[in-house]
């Protein structure tokens, strides 16, 4: 598993080649089909595309270094702060949650109405069915 | 693997529910697989047929994601019922219906990065479509992998399950009619899947309601725990300040205003990119507006049922510190308190909540790869067989992608959050600007993404690393981000030309955008394109008969109809939850809803009825437009 901090920069990282990709191929079909031009990338292209790559490998670089600063992580995440807590939860551990659960839970009375087991559920899906059904009955033959 | 590590025990009878909803979901999608395989419009956008409430129910299911209820319960059980404005911001939905819907259904562009191309013109618009091309492509991909991460922990949390089973079974499971039948399938399930959610989520928040001893006795027991501010959504610390650990009212007037007049915008949130699905997928006009104000007011309807079984939750187990611990809190109340049989239904609803999402993620990010990266830069010939084909290989290799990125790199995907988050800052009013003023050109809004990125890392990470910037609250950062990122596109903006004319009022005539396009309106009419007629301005808010000509201008009914639309999102979000609660204020929001949605209907609807005849008269000839465009027709 690789670091938090590491593995945001790299989730950005391949995002924003994407990104650079899908723009590199609008700009070559620009070029070649708007244009017409015979030499598809100009010096200006590939300045900018140098230029790019220069900021990029630059600001790896700082934020790599800034990343080892201890709490820069958790700095990062301040903003984000309900949604990373989501992901603190997802990651707990099972063994210390159940401990937890285990200590606050009061007995359950699950068997209450043991019926209403069979017939709710039994409802939803006999409704999801003929919905399903009538759905596709209606799309198949109305010459959608 | 301890045997105590499994939280939920099932019964025989659960187990059948999960396996008989499972098949029902799975068959429900691929069904429809003939209709799936017809063209590029089939597989992505049903072809563009369907009634308001099928795509309403769909943008309910993608709001409903397998961690959405764990965030909200996070949410209400730290700040009480004032943390329902956080979830508020799916509130754009109430003003997107009558402004930024309506434009884009017109505009007939299959995805947000194709609009761009219709909207702007020359390289920039180009270089944009390519940029939201890739971006959203691999957005997707990411999505995908985030939410099956989190069922895998689900999985593991609940039954002590390996997280790779978790990843691997339900996505795949899904991707069997994402696949088969492309969004057929996806808009289809979803409805199913949004209706047997929706049923649950009310179930289990009733259910636990009860079990707190009802209404009555949550309010009792809130104020004798001395917790009574817990029942009001207006309970401020102060009006404003910058401890995190306070509740301002500058965060709801934030979140209110980014959620309301985020509606005049598109991009501006992250969930714009699957509704625009939606939206292009309805029948008309008056079906898309219908489709996102339903689907986002079931939406709000949902948080208010979470947010009073939270409240019930923290009755039953008041003062838990750890968020880690509380945020399961609503799937405790399913789990510890429903009956053999419902507890496999509730869990049944877990996966309909999360395969509803990932099917809507996995077309999506195909669209993006089959559209604008395929079908307009690689192989503008391509004929509709090979098209669906293309299509179906995007989506298997976002689902094996996801795989990849959910099981070897999780770490990655905690970049995510971030990148939704900053998203919706440094681009939230450039993203308004393209769609209401003319002059703002593609090149400025290119500026202000590539800014809004590297801003953003300067804001909430760099400069408070070096110091020199303190971690700011979220409303801070919003309009820190807002003013930096404006500095560069303001000037880009100026310093470059305005998009081709010819273009502009192309795209004008056919998608008649609100705000201030005065010039491009000018030169459409001396064109002879639009009428010049000014005659509805005679018409009384209640005006039934609307002409074709008078339906496409932009009138005081669509500003009355949009303020009425977001009262009633506000008042169903405070009214439900009252009521719930049975506090007098409660049904007397409920009941305000009732009268501002009504109202609504009755001033918009003639109109848009008439605008969407007229319109459809024109929509084959439209459709052809964009097309050529695609295929760059139009360049030769």
């Amino acid at each position: 598993m690789i670091d938090e901090a590491i593995g945001k920069i790299l989730g950005m990282a391949m995002a924003y080649v994407a990104s650079a990709a899908g723009m590199l191929v609008a700009y070559i079909n620009y070029r070649k089909r708007i244009v017409k031009a015979e030499r598809v990338m100009t010096g200006t292209a590939w300045t900018v595309i140098g230029a790019s790559i220069l900021a990029v490998v630059a600001g790896a670089v700082l934020v790599v270094r800034l990343a080892a600063v201890p709490e820069a992580s958790s700095e990062a995440a301040g903003t984000a702060e309900t949604s990373e807590a989501t992901v603190e939860a997802l990651q707990v551990e099972p063994e210390p949650a159940v401990e937890t659960v285990a200590k606050t839970s009061p007995p359950p009375e699950s068997n209450r109405w043991p019926w209403i087991g069979i017939a709710l559920p039994a409802a939803i899906f006999l409704f999801a069915t003929v919905v399903t059904a009538a759905l596709h009955r209606h799309f198949t033959t109305h010459g959608h | 693997m301890p045997e105590s590590t499994s939280l939920v025990q099932f019964v025989p009878l659960d187990w059948v529910w999960i396996g008989l909803f499972i098949g029902l979901m799975v068959v429900c999608g691929v069904i429809f697989y003939r209709l799936g395989k017809r063209s590029e419009a089939d597989f992505f956008l049903a072809g563009r047929g369907l009634p308001w409430w099928l795509p309403a129910t769909s943008v309910y299911a993608t709001h409903t994601a397998t961690d959405t209820p764990m965030w909200i319960t996070g949410t209400i059980y730290k700040w009480g019922m004032r943390g329902i404005w956080y979830p508020f911001f799916s509130a754009w939905c109430a003003v997107s219906p009558f402004v930024s819907t309506r434009i884009f259904r017109r505009s007939l562009a299959m995805s947000q990065a194709e609009w761009q191309s219709l909207r702007y013109s020359g390289l920039g618009s180009e270089l944009l479509r390519g940029w939201l091309a890739g971006w959203q492509t691999f957005m997707n991909m990411f999505v995908v992998a985030w939410v099956s991460a989190a069922m895998g922990k689900v999985c593991l949390f609940l039954f002590g399950w390996p997280s790779w089973i978790g990843i691997v079974l339900f996505t795949s499971i899904c991707a069997i009619y994402v696949l088969t039948a492309g969004y057929w399938g996806v808009v289809m399930a979803d409805f199913q899947q949004g209706l047997i959610g929706f049923a649950v989520i009310t179930l289990v928040s009733l259910w636990g309601i009860y079990e707190a001893g009802g209404p009555v006795e949550i309010v009792t027991k809130l104020s004798g725990l001395g917790e009574a501010w817990r029942t009001n959504p207006f309970h401020f610390d102060a009006f404003m300040g910058l401890d995190p650990d306070k509740f301002y009212a500058l965060d709801v007037i934030t979140l209110l205003v980014m959620a309301i007049f985020g509606g005049l915008g598109m991009g501006n949130f992250i969930d714009w990119y699957p509704e625009a699905q939606r939206i292009q997928s309805a029948r008309t006009v008056r079906d898309a507006a219908y489709s996102i104000w339903a689907g986002g007011l079931a939406a709000i309807f949902r948080n208010s049922f979470w947010a009073v079984s939270i409240l019930a939750f923290f009755v039953l187990f008041p003062g838990m510190t750890n968020q880690a611990e509380y945020e399961f809190g609503w799937f405790r109340l399913g789990f510890d308190y429903l009956p053999a049989g419902l507890i496999g239904m509730f869990f049944a609803a877990i996966i309909a909540i999360h395969l509803s999402t990932i099917s809507t993620h996995l077309n999506l990010g195909a669209l993006y790869a089959t559209r604008d990266l395929y079908h307009h830069y690689i192989n503008p010939q391509a004929d509709e067989k090979r098209l669906v084909l293309v299509g179906r290989l995007n989506t298997l290799i976002l689902l094996l992608g996801s795989f990849f990125l959910a099981i070897t790199m999780q770490n990655i995907t905690k970049w995510l959050i971030f990148a939704l988050w900053l998203q919706a800052a440094g681009i939230w009013v450039p993203s308004i600007l393209q769609v209401l003023w003319w002059r703002f050109n593609s090149w400025a809004y290119l500026a202000s993404w590539i800014a809004n990125l590297l801003m953003s890392w300067l804001v909430v990470f760099v400069l408070p690393t070096l110091g020199v910037l303190p971690a700011l609250p979220d409303w801070a950062s919003f309009w820190l981000l807002a003013v930096l990122v404006a500095l560069i596109y303001v000037p880009v903006c100026f310093l470059t030309r305005p998009d081709d004319m010819d273009h502009l009022v192309e795209y004008y005539v056919q998608a008649r955008p609100a705000g201030f396009w005065g010039p491009v309106k000018q030169e459409a009419i001396q064109r002879g394109l639009v009428p010049a007629t000014e005659s509805h301005r005679s018409h009384g808010l209640l005006h039934p008969d609307w002409t074709p000509e008078e339906a496409d201008m932009w009138t005081s009914h669509d500003v009355v109809a949009s303020l009425l639309s977001a009262a009633c999102y506000i008042l169903v979000a405070i009214g439900v939850a009252g009521t719930l609660l049975l506090r007098p204020w409660g049904y007397a929001c409920l009941a305000g809803s009732m009268v501002c949605g009504w109202a609504m209907f009755r001033v918009i609807d003639p109109k848009l009825k008439a605008m969407s005849v007229a319109f459809e008269g024109n929509q084959a000839e439209y459709l052809e437009r964009v097309n050529q465009r695609t295929r760059w027709e139009d360049a030769s």
